[in-house]
């Protein structure tokens, strides 16, 4: 086995930031220098909210918890956001979730999606049977999907009942 | 929770505000606000004016026509 010698690897400071140097050496290795190359790295909080494309649903919440860590131009976002038990009214349009850290790269068709693991209070979907997509507006918009029936309908703002609430775990590329 | 402006940044591309605020526990927080929105009252000021600045009819018809035609693409008839 190659032996050599690495420097400081990486550096996790307080204002968010890795930055990794180092040098490689010793018989038998590659040699050379890891110069100093920075990678651009945040975390932070964020607030979710459930809206409707036309109109979103009137009502508070009982929960809005939304984590992310930044990576370069990748973003890897966390929610929880439900409503309270009693008091909705209203909400058209697609279901979507707003309020995301970050804009999303390019905006188009393209961008990746991510799942809700957990949800509750939606009808049309439920644990396991919703899905969806980065949207214009920075939005997500959720997707009912039938799995093995090759079709997805879009979920609707009108269907989130009290209590109504979702986990998701959002990956996408940010500009 | 109170929280402090830290960063405004604007894309250039239909001037979307990329905003990351401090809160009073000292952690980032951000949040993203496009020129079809409603500010609230609130606001940061600094944010206000930058929206009277940029957001012009011109901006706001663009925003809305862009997502229009990703919303057509997006679900075609």
């Amino acid at each position: 086995m190659s032996q050599g010698t690495i420097g400081t690897l990486a550096t996790l400071t307080k204002t968010g930031r890795i930055s990794m140097s180092g040098i490689i050496g010793g018989a038998g290795s590659k040699s050379g220098v890891i110069g100093e190359t920075e990678i651009d790295y945040e975390e932070g909080s964020w607030t979710p909210t459930i809206n409707g494309v036309s109109s979103s649903p009137t009502q508070s919440y009982a929960h809005q918890v939304g984590r992310y860590t930044k990576v370069g131009n990748l973003v890897y976002a966390t929610c929880n956001v439900e409503f309270s038990a009693s008091g909705i009214s209203g909400g058209s349009g697609h279901l979507q979730i707003k309020g995301f850290p970050f804009d999303f790269e390019n905006v188009t068709l393209s961008s990746p999606g991510g799942i809700i693991p957990r949800a509750g209070g939606v009808s049309g979907g439920g644990p396991d049977s919703i899905l969806g997509s980065l949207n214009t507006g920075f939005c997500y918009c959720m997707n009912s999907v039938q799995i093995g029936s090759g079709s997805a309908t879009f979920v609707q703002a009108g269907s989130a009942g009290n209590g109504a609430f979702l986990y998701a775990t959002i990956t996408y590329r940010t500009s | 929770m109170k929280y402090t402006l830290d960063t405004l940044k604007v894309k250039e591309e239909f001037k979307v505000f990329q905003i990351r605020e401090i809160t009073d526990t000292g952690e980032y927080h951000r949040r993203v606000l496009t020129p079809d929105e409603t500010l609230a009252e609130d606001e940061h000021q600094e944010v206000k004016d930058k929206a009277e600045e940029l957001w012009t009819d011109e901006v706001k018809t663009a925003w809305t026509t862009f997502q229009a035609e990703q919303e057509a693409e997006r679900n075609p008839e």
